[in-house]
Order: structure tokens, then C-alpha cells, then sequence
């Protein structure tokens, strides 16, 4: 070894006992001798490191999930694959059970009714029929009563351009299961009655 | 002085070892169950120094030895367990270090006890620098700090080396590079930590 190894030698194996030629170089080297000496220092300062101590039932919890885990783990292919996919690949595992949620949640529940397009309505079917008739004239002794939900209904609308049909019909408590009102020949459409 | 902790098994305990691997090798969980027992410490340890925080360690050391137990079959004996074991654990703490979040939260008081008697520490605290003044707890925090400033390769040597004592060449075994390589990384890791831990080692 030349001067210059032999001094990262002397720096590598600060502390160790030396071979006679770095020992030598050591000695008449003030330079490398302090150089040394910190590092010397610096290794006693870190094995004055301590860890916490892990809580008293550590050590049991442990032993009783990896026992569990262990005892569960079913042997080839797809314990290396579970080992592959949780440890070694988290995001695409948790990508894949994503993707996996979101098909079964697609076909476990279909849209429901709420949800399902007007088109989907059987347009043949008989319209149910009201039990009372339904007026489509406002006596002028009812203006001033739907005054109001007329005026809300405006606010509400301001620029449609399509009348706004009002129509009341005494309550029967008679509340069809599913409400519907024919407009001429042929016309189906759900309607919401508030009693 | 406070015994340095954990230490390299000894001969004895080596073959121990080999014959509850070969047991364990068969799904014998028992067996399985007293090599957990027997490297717990050392491997928490381990983890706590590579992530500095105590949760963490107790999460990862789980996971450490399932992983083992997955791999057992795959474990030839061409070292020992404990290399072998301890090689895991390095990976797995170096893999999780990068992915984490920094969690804050060191809790001084459980800290390991009797470092106060350490003849490093009395030498230390006997001389004339302001690590005199320096309160255990501190040195502590400080000694944290500087190790996560450093690279996962070169903690992962300072750790197994300077703290846990594990002898170079076993370093080399487990972490699949030369002993040179783990010569100069500590080298290297040592003069950060002197500019770290400047008024503490001057």
C-alpha cells in the first residue's frame, strides 16, 4: 500500500488494532493521529445509543399474530402471491382491490329504480287512474289560496317559457304505489303528490 | 457498564438455532414460535435504530418475521439464521424508511436503561465539553436525529456495526456487499455523524 491507502486504512479501521507499517504512518502523522482520534470519538458516541424498550405485551402480540398469521397461511402459489402482492407490491394490491370493489359493487347493485331514465317506463301501461277527478281550471275563489305557490313558482322559474299547470285534488288518503298521470292519449308521466 | 445490546449469538446458540430451523422447516410452529422468542429483542432493536420510532418497529417486526416464516423453506443454512433473519429485517426496515411518512414521538422515558453506567458515556461526561452538560435524554434525541440525517445504506452499517456490535464481515453477509464496502460506508457515515454530533465529539 502506498502512503495515501494506507491512510483511508488507518480511517477505516479507526480504533482497530493496526498493522505495524499504518501504525508507523500513524505515529509520525499528527494530522491523520487527530483525524483518527475523532473518529474514534464519534463510535463511542453512537454506541452510547439506545432504543426504546417495546411495551411489555410486545413481544406476546407479536408471537400471537404471526402465530395466527402463520397457521393461516395456505401453502404454494398462493401464499408466494398474497407474500408478492402485500409485501413486496402494497400499491398494487391496493389498486387491484379497488378495481375489484368498484365491478362488484357494479354488479351486485344495478341502478335502481330511482336512478333508471324516464325511457325506461312502460309508456303502454295503463295510467292509474285517480280516484278523484283532477281540475284543471282554478275557480277564481281559489286564486287567492295557491297566490303564493304561484309567486314561488315563478321566483323559481323565471324564464320558462311553458305554462305551469297547478293542479289540486282533494286529499283521498289514497296514495297510489306508484303515482303517474296520462295527458292526453298515450302521455305517461311520474308525478309526486304531497298530501 | 450497561451490556451493549443485542449481540451477535454465540456457538452454542448457533446450533440451537439450526435444529429449531429444521424443525420449523417442517411446520413445526412451536419451534417457529421460540426463534421469535429468541431474536424479538435483537430484531426490535434493530428496527427501532433503522426507523427511530417505537411503533414503527413493533408494526415492521411482525411483518419481519411472517415474511421469514414465508421464506423459511427457501433457507438453506449457508449462513446463519441469524445473518439470514437479520438480512430480512434490514431490507424490510430500508424499504419501509423510504415509503413512510417521518413520524415524530420518542418517548424518552423508556428509553433503555443503565446507558448512564456505559464507560463511554462516565469518560464522555467526566471531560471538559459541553457534552458534560448534555442530559442523557438529549444525547438520545440528538443521536436519533444525526442517524436519520444519514443515507439507508449507511445507517443500516452505523446501526448493525457501531450499535448492535455485528462483526464487519457478517454486516457484508447480510447486506450482500464486500466487507470493504461496509468499511468505507461506515467510514463515510462516521464523518457525517462528526459534523452532526460536532459539540458532542469535537
Amino acid at each position: 500500500m502506498n502512503e495515501s491507502e494506507l491512510k483511508v486504512y488507518c480511517l477505516e479501521h479507526a480504533g482497530e488494532t493496526l498493522p505495524p507499517e499504518a501504525q508507523a504512518l500513524l505515529q509520525r502523522d499528527p494530522a491523520l493521529q487527530a483525524d483518527v482520534a475523532r473518529l474514534v470519538a464519534v463510535r463511542n458516541l453512537i454506541s452510547l445509543k439506545r432504543y426504546e424498550q417495546p411495551a411489555d405485551i410486545a413481544m406476546e402480540r407479536c408471537l400471537r399474530a404471526v402465530s395466527q398469521q402463520i397457521r393461516q397461511e395456505p401453502e404454494g402459489w398462493v401464499s408466494r402471491l398474497r407474500t408478492w402482492f402485500t409485501i413486496e407490491h402494497p400499491a398494487l394490491a391496493y389498486s387491484t382491490a379497488a378495481l375489484a370493489l368498484v365491478a362488484v359493487t357494479a354488479l351486485v347493485f344495478p341502478r335502481s329504480p330511482a336512478t333508471a331514465p324516464l325511457a325506461a317506463l312502460d309508456e303502454n301501461a295503463p295510467a292509474e287512474v285517480l280516484p278523484e277527478p283532477v281540475l284543471l281550471a282554478v275557480e277564481e275563489s281559489d286564486v287567492a289560496d295557491i297566490a303564493p305557490t304561484i309567486a314561488a313558482a315563478e321566483a323559481a322559474f323565471p324564464n320558462f317559457d311553458k305554462p305551469i299547470i297547478f293542479l289540486r285534488s282533494e286529499s283521498t288518503n289514497l296514495q297510489p304505489s306508484v303515482p303517474r298521470m296520462q295527458i292526453g292519449p298515450g302521455q305517461v308521466v311520474p308525478v309526486n303528490f304531497e298530501y | 457498564m450497561t451490556q451493549r445490546e443485542p449481540t451477535p449469538p454465540d456457538q452454542a446458540e448457533d446450533a440451537s438455532d439450526r435444529e429449531l430451523v429444521a424443525r420449523a422447516q417442517q411446520r413445526d410452529a412451536a419451534a417457529y414460535d421460540e426463534l421469535v422468542r429468541r431474536y424479538y429483542k435483537r430484531i426490535y432493536a434493530l428496527l427501532y435504530n433503522m426507523t427511530s420510532n417505537k411503533e414503527d418497529a413493533e408494526d415492521l417486526i411482525q411483518d419481519v418475521f411472517v415474511k421469514a416464516y414465508d421464506a423459511l423453506q427457501r433457507f438453506k443454512g449457508d449462513s446463519s439464521f441469524y445473518t439470514w433473519v437479520y438480512r430480512i429485517a434490514v431490507n424490510r426496515a430500508i424499504n419501509y424508511v423510504k415509503r413512510r411518512n417521518k413520524r415524530a414521538g420518542l418517548s424518552l422515558d423508556d428509553m433503555d436503561g443503565g446507558v448512564e453506567r456505559d464507560k463511554a458515556y462516565v469518560e464522555l461526561s467526566s471531560k471538559e465539553s459541553p457534552f458534560r452538560d448534555a442530559t442523557l435524554s438529549e444525547l438520545q434525541e440528538k443521536l436519533n436525529e444525526a442517524l436519520q440525517k444519514l443515507s439507508d445504506k449507511h445507517r443500516a452499517v452505523v446501526v448493525l456495526h457501531d450499535i448492535q456490535g455485528v462483526p464487519h464481515e457478517e454486516i457484508s453477509k447480510m447486506l450482500g456487499v464486500s466487507s470493504g464496502t461496509v468499511r468505507s460506508r461506515l467510514f463515510y457515515a462516521r464523518q457525517l455523524l462528526q459534523s452532526e454530533l460536532a459539540e458532542y465529539a469535537p
